[in-house]
């Protein structure tokens, strides 16, 4: 029986269930394994160079492979389906506009906080991962979004848009917060997230939500009232 | 206790502070103008010396108060003037001129972390037809300052330009400098 599982694009976050390796992975530490089968060579010296100073801050040890079995596999979701890939392996996709692609996909090239994120997750998670909730409801972490300057020409923008870039302007905002502050539907401010970031004008971070956040709910700021009112007196609508 | 809030207008001398605060007030501006007796005197016949003055009454809001700063770093003193209950910042470039970003430069070498804390809104005043290149420049030099605000072309004796600026002034208020509730209301690993 063949082992190979297809892949096409857009390739979605795989939580496997526990695999033979996971699973021997729980008594006897060894490193976990990352693979990535279809990174250039300096992608993966990029890589190796961003693990030796990532080391510190995981709990268990990790270490890139080649040929061998690994543990979770990283995949270029840009240079076209990599091929076969080992069932029961976790996979997570990255891409140089990862937004287009589904929840959870690592911008490339690799960040560091987004790749500790990952690793520290994905180890946490091995031992249950059958309980991990699945894609749809969400990736590993969430990415927040922070302005580093406003367009030369937002003006031609949608006007909703402008809300969201004033909403990132100071601090970093998850969609759905952006959404809930500025009333803009979450798929409107996908939309321009994508488009500040193909324009490399908005700096993403990720982080790890407890389990117990609350979802942000439509709020009125401190300032509504205040901006209201000189709108009002002035003739911009709030 | 009438609630009292603060706009600034900064700028280099002739940028258009004056006119703004003349646009918005409610009250007949305080102006310190004197006449120019330097090569100021080519491109206006009066500079604001010390702070230009305005009122904007907010019902039961209060009063906005409006001031407009020398952006030269000699008068950085003034600053300290009204920094209690500023709201926001306005930083104003002469487009039609020369030197228009020299004159950026040392209004944001001089100001750039009091900017950092304020919604600002960086207007090109004075020539409308001010290219994309100059917006962009001084996007890049509000970038090196790590200030994020937007560039907008103006004529700052239109009042609907005015209304622009005032209009995505209070938007980054209103929506981007309120993070209080939200830190209290996401907790983080």
């Amino acid at each position: 029986m063949s082992t190979e599982r297809p892949v096409d694009r857009p390739l979605p976050l795989v939580h496997a269930t526990e695999s033979p390796t996971m699973a021997a992975l729980r008594t006897p530490r060894r490193a976990y394994r990352l693979a990535c089968p279809n990174f250039g060579a300096d992608e993966i010296k990029a890589l190796r160079s961003m693990f030796s100073l990532l080391q510190h801050h995981l709990k268990q040890p990790w270490e890139i492979v080649q040929d061998a079995e690994a543990d979770l596999l990283i995949v270029n979701l840009d240079s076209g389906p990599p091929g076969s890939l080992p069932p029961e392996v976790p996979v997570i996709g990255c891409a140089l506009k990862p937004r287009q692609h589904p929840s959870g996909t690592l911008h490339r090239p690799l960040r560091a906080g987004e790749l500790l994120a990952l690793l520290t997750e994905q180890a946490g998670s091995a031992p249950v991962a059958a309980e991990v909730p699945p894609p749809s409801v969400g990736g590993l972490a969430e990415r927040r979004f922070r302005l580093l300057a406003w367009p030369a020409g937002f003006e031609q923008w949608p006007a909703g848009w402008h809300r969201v870039l004033a909403s990132i302007s100071r601090e970093a905002r998850s969609p759905a917060d952006i959404a809930a502050r500025t009333g803009v539907p979450e798929a409107e401010v996908g939309r321009c997230l994508d488009k500040l970031e193909s324009d490399g004008l908005v700096d993403v971070m990720v982080f790890h939500p407890r389990p117990d956040a609350k979802a942000p709910a439509p709020r009125q700021g401190r300032w509504s009232g205040l901006a209201a009112r000189v709108g009002l007196l002035l003739g911009f609508p709030r | 206790m009438t609630q009292t809030h603060k706009i600034v207008f900064i700028g280099e001398p002739g940028a258009g502070k004056t006119t703004c605060i003349a646009a918005l007030s409610h009250v007949p501006p305080v102006s310190t103008d004197v006449a120019c007796t330097d090569e100021l005197a080519e491109r206006k016949a009066t500079t604001t010396v010390a702070l230009d003055y305005g009122e904007l009454h907010l019902g039961d809001q209060g009063r906005l108060l409006l001031y407009g700063l020398p952006g030269q770093s000699r008068f950085r003193f003034m600053f300290d003037v009204v920094r209690e209950g500023l709201l926001g910042a306005v930083v104003l470039v002469d487009a039609s001129s020369a030197t228009a970003m020299e004159g950026l430069a040392e209004t944001l070498d001089t100001y750039a972390p009091e900017l950092g804390q304020l919604p600002c809104v960086l207007a090109l005043n004075k020539d409308a037809r001010a290219g994309e290149d100059l917006r962009q420049a001084c996007l890049d030099l509000l970038r090196r300052h790590g200030l994020v605000a937007p560039a907008i072309v103006v004529d700052a004796r239109r009042r609907e330009d005015i209304i622009r600026m005032f209009d995505l002034l209070f938007m980054q208020l209103e929506l981007g400098f309120d993070d209080t509730e939200a830190r209290e209301a996401n907790a983080w690993a």
